[in-house]
Formats: structure tokens, C-alpha cells, sequence
């Protein structure tokens, strides 16, 4: 029996008992889902019917959060695009330029926006423009390592061709890879925005406003029927964000 | 014209040589067919015409200038002087025919020019006459993953006469090719070359139209010259030296 192995058998011990730490950590305790039925008597009795009357407000507060997970993420793919190709290894000028961009690339992804969002919150004051800055920082990182890696993997034969006809350098890795990555690099980027709009609610209850915002001021007061309400437009806000995304995407390929 | 003298290539990591002592003189008007078996060298030495892979050792002399000893910019205009074309055709996905064949004139333009796609009408005129001139002028429009193999090679070879280059390099262009589509873009090629006087060179597996078009054949075999004469003189004796 091929997967019949001592290894194996070491591996599967090893799970056990990571698993079984995991949930003495946690305190997952499996006669706490009894308290399950709780919950929806909860949301039944407390959620309905949703408070359609903050319906205007709500829109306009979407609105916002619209904004910022967009400001964010497009500023940030414009600063990543070039960043990424002195980041990638095919496209770089030099090893130690290429390191350079690398590691500050996964330096920006590796500090979540809520901690960005904290220290900017603080330091420039409430609203959605520390949120603005927040997302782009932490999208730098994320978009700049993603594109950097569809460059690396763009086919070689273009850029050859584009080096024969005597292009310049940059002109001739412009034009030879980013036609074959751009439909790539806009499904990121598309992700990546509706990464940011989840995000937005996040910094929301840091103050950053929009609909996050709203959400997190009507948990605090127990006002459970705007909650309710809240949490249609934001699912209906991420259903429309990700459907217009597809289309572009079809028209882009 | 364009001068070969002592080209050595060896790869990394590689034991033997790519290209061993190859010294080969190439004159204007001759079309240079180049043969030998997959791993003889024929791509190092085709690629090394125009710098795309520089020698280990040796030069690539054209108009007494050796091409490796040159900067950057100058080597630019010498690869405008040399259309190239490849197996693989190397067009540029997703933009129309029309696009590929005017990138062929990249190398004479100002690069903020290039970058934002301004050409003038003339230039465009131009693009357009070496269009119809490979007899894609009903496809202009089309992007180049819709054409056929042999479409895509014509294509190529227009954005590479956009150049107006006077040595024009083939990089196994028909192995991807039916056996008509390969013989038809061969005709294609001799009569540019006829009509521009290039001096045109061709790596090919194919001997028979290496037979027929060439003026001049040369094959290689574990990167050294072991041919290099008239094709009349492509004996099978010398075909099996080559293949066998």
C-alpha cells in the first residue's frame, strides 16, 4: 500500500496533535454548538424586518466606501505596474535593484491595512483618506509581487522579436509583455478591489467611515434591524462590484 | 559583407561547445540556407548574427564593425539593418496585424513616440503597402491570434521589411508549417530577397527546400561548420555526414 508509510503515519500524529492544541487554544469545545439554536432566535427576533428607513443614507455611505476601495486599489496598481517590472527577474536592470524592489514589495504586503489604518487614523486624523492610504500601501505590495510574476512568466519569444527590430529596452519589454499579461493583471486587480471594499468595512470601525462605519455605530447601540439593513447593501454592493468586474474582463480578453 | 571569424558559444553549465571555431563569410545577394540536426547550432549562430546571444569568444563582423564591440544604442541600429523572423513568429498577442507590422519601424522612431503609438500617415502608408505586400491586406484589422500559422509568419515577415533591413535572418521560420504553407512562404521570402537584394539567411530542417532556394548551403554539425558550398554539392553522401 503506497501511502502505508512510517512517514505517513508520523505526518497524521503530527495533525492530531496540532489540531488538538489548535482547540485547547481556541477553546473550540464541540458542546458549545448547542448554543447554535440561540443564534437563530437571535437574528430572527432581533434582525427583522430590516430598518429600510437608513435606505438613502446607507447608499450614500456606500458611496463612500465605493470610493475609497477604489482610490485605493487604482492608485495602487499604478504605482505597482512599474514597480513590478523592476521587481520581476526578466525585466529588472540589476540583481540588486530587482532584490531592492522584492523585498520592499513583500515588506508593504506583509503589514495588514488595519495596522496602517491605526497608525494613520491616529496620525492624520479620522475619515476615509487614511483608509485611502492604508489600502493603496498594503495593494502595492500585493498587486506589485502578483504582476511581477505574470511578467516573469510572459512568454520569451516577443520580447525577442521586439529586440531584433532594434526597440529600445523599455519600449520593447512594454510592448512585448504587457498586452499578454494586461487581461491578468486587470482579474487582479478586480480581486483585489473587492478585497478592498471588505477591507473598507474593516477601517470602517476604526473611523475610516462609509458603510463599515455605519455597521460597527449600529452594533455598538444594539440597533439590530440597521444592522440587518446594512448587511443587504453590502452584500448586494459586492455582488454588483464583482459582476461588472467579470464583464469588463470578458470585453478586456 | 557580414563576416563571421572565430565564433565559440558554450552555455552554462554546458560541457561542449554550442558553436566551435565557426568562420563563415556571407556576401550581399546570397541566400544562405543552413543546415544540421536539432542541437547542431544552428539557432546559437543564427542568434548571434544580430546579438540576440553573445559568443563566448569570436565576432560578428558587419560593414567592419564588429557587432559585440558596439553600445547599446549603436547595436540597436544594427539589429534595425537585420529583419528577423522565427519559428515561433513572435508577434505580439492581442494587438491587430496592423499594430505587429508598424512595431517593425521601433527601432528608427523616438521611443516616447513608440511608447504612445503616433505614427504619421506616411508611416502608415508604408506599413500598409508591406501589408498587401504578403498579401494580408484583407486581415489588417484582425488580431494575430486569429490568422492561421502561415498568416503569422507573413506578418512577421512584413513587420521585419518595415525595418528595411538588408540582412534578413530566419530562425527555423517553416518548422511550424505545413509542407505547402513552408514552400509558399518560401517563394514569399526569394522574392523579397530578389526585389530588396538582401543578403538573406535561413536555418531549416528542410533539405529539399533548402535545395531549392538556397544559393549557398552551409551545415553544421556538433556546432562546427562541415559544409559550405553550392547546394548542387549536397550530396547524400554529405546528407548523411549531416543527419546521420
Amino acid at each position: 500500500m503506497v501511502w502505508f508509510r512510517p512517514k505517513y503515519i508520523f505526518i497524521g500524529l503530527f495533525l492530531a496533535v496540532a489540531i488538538w492544541f489548535s482547540m485547547e487554544q481556541t477553546q473550540f469545545e464541540f458542546e458549545k454548538f448547542k448554543n447554535i439554536p440561540n443564534m437563530f432566535h437571535f437574528i430572527r427576533e432581533q434582525f427583522f424586518p430590516p430598518n429600510w428607513g437608513i435606505l438613502g443614507r446607507l447608499i450614500e455611505a456606500s458611496i463612500v466606501t465605493l470610493s475609497m476601495a477604489f482610490l485605493g486599489t487604482i492608485i495602487a496598481l499604478i504605482i505597482a505596474i512599474p514597480l513590478s517590472f523592476m521587481a520581476a527577474r526578466n525585466t529588472s536592470r540589476h540583481p540588486i535593484l530587482c532584490w531592492f524592489n522584492r523585498s520592499m514589495l513583500s515588506g508593504l504586503r506583509s503589514i495588514p491595512e488595519i495596522v496602517f489604518g491605526l497608525i494613520f487614523v491616529v496620525s492624520l486624523g479620522l475619515g476615509p483618506f487614511p483608509a485611502v492610504l492604508a489600502i493603496m500601501l498594503h495593494n502595492i505590495g500585493v498587486l506589485g509581487k502578483l504582476i511581477s510574476e505574470l511578467i516573469e512568466s510572459a512568454e520569451q519569444g516577443p520580447q525577442e522579436a521586439m529586440k531584433s527590430v532594434g526597440a529600445t529596452r523599455w519600449i520593447a519589454v512594454l510592448f512585448s509583455i504587457l498586452p499578454q499579461i494586461w487581461p491578468n493583471v486587470l482579474s487582479h486587480f478586480f480581486y483585489r478591489f473587492e478585497v478592498a471594499i471588505r477591507t473598507s468595512l474593516i477601517l470602517g470601525f476604526i473611523g475610516a467611515g462609509g458603510i463599515g462605519q455605519q455597521l460597527f455605530n449600529h452594533f455598538q447601540t444594539f440597533q439590530y434591524k440597521s444592522v440587518a439593513m446594512d448587511i443587504i447593501v453590502i452584500i448586494v454592493l459586492v455582488i454588483v462590484v464583482d459582476f461588472i468586474g467579470g464583464k469588463i474582463r470578458e470585453r478586456v480578453i | 559583407m557580414l563576416q563571421v571569424k572565430n565564433l565559440n558559444v558554450i552555455y552554462p553549465k554546458a560541457t561542449e561547445n554550442a558553436l566551435s571555431d565557426v568562420n563563415i563569410h556571407f556576401q550581399k545577394g546570397e541566400f544562405v540556407c543552413i543546415l544540421g540536426k536539432s542541437g547542431a547550432g544552428k539557432s546559437t549562430f543564427i542568434r548571434c548574427l544580430n546579438g540576440l546571444q553573445r559568443p563566448t569568444e569570436g565576432s560578428v563582423i558587419l560593414n567592419d564593425k564588429n557587432i559585440f564591440q558596439l553600445k547599446e544604442e549603436e547595436l540597436r541600429q544594427v539589429r534595425v539593418e537585420m529583419g528577423m523572423i522565427f519559428q515561433h513568429f513572435n508577434l505580439i498577442p492581442r494587438l491587430s496585424v496592423m499594430q505587429n507590422v508598424l512595431t517593425g519601424m521601433f527601432g528608427k522612431r523616438p521611443p516616447i513616440k513608440n511608447l504612445f503609438g503616433i505614427f504619421s500617415k506616411e508611416e502608415k502608408h508604408l506599413a500598409l503597402k508591406m501589408i498587401e505586400g504578403v498579401d494580408l491586406a484583407q486581415h489588417k484589422h484582425k488580431r494575430v491570434e486569429a490568422l492561421s500559422g502561415g498568416q503569422k509568419q507573413r506578418v512577421a515577415i512584413a513587420r521585419a521589411l518595415l525595418q528595411n533591413p538588408k540582412v534578413f535572418l530566419g530562425d527555423e521560420p517553416v518548422a511550424s508549417l505545413d509542407p505547402g504553407t513552408a514552400n509558399r512562404i518560401f517563394q514569399l521570402l526569394q522574392s523579397i530577397h530578389n526585389d530588396y537584394g538582401l543578403l538573406t539567411i535561413i536555418n531549416v530542417h528542410d533539405v529539399i527546400l533548402a535545395k531549392k532556394y538556397a544559393t549557398r548551403i552551409i551545415a553544421l554539425r556538433e556546432g562546427k561548420v562541415i559544409f559550405d558550398d553550392d547546394p548542387e554539392k549536397f550530396t547524400d553522401e554529405v546528407y548523411n555526414e549531416v543527419y546521420l
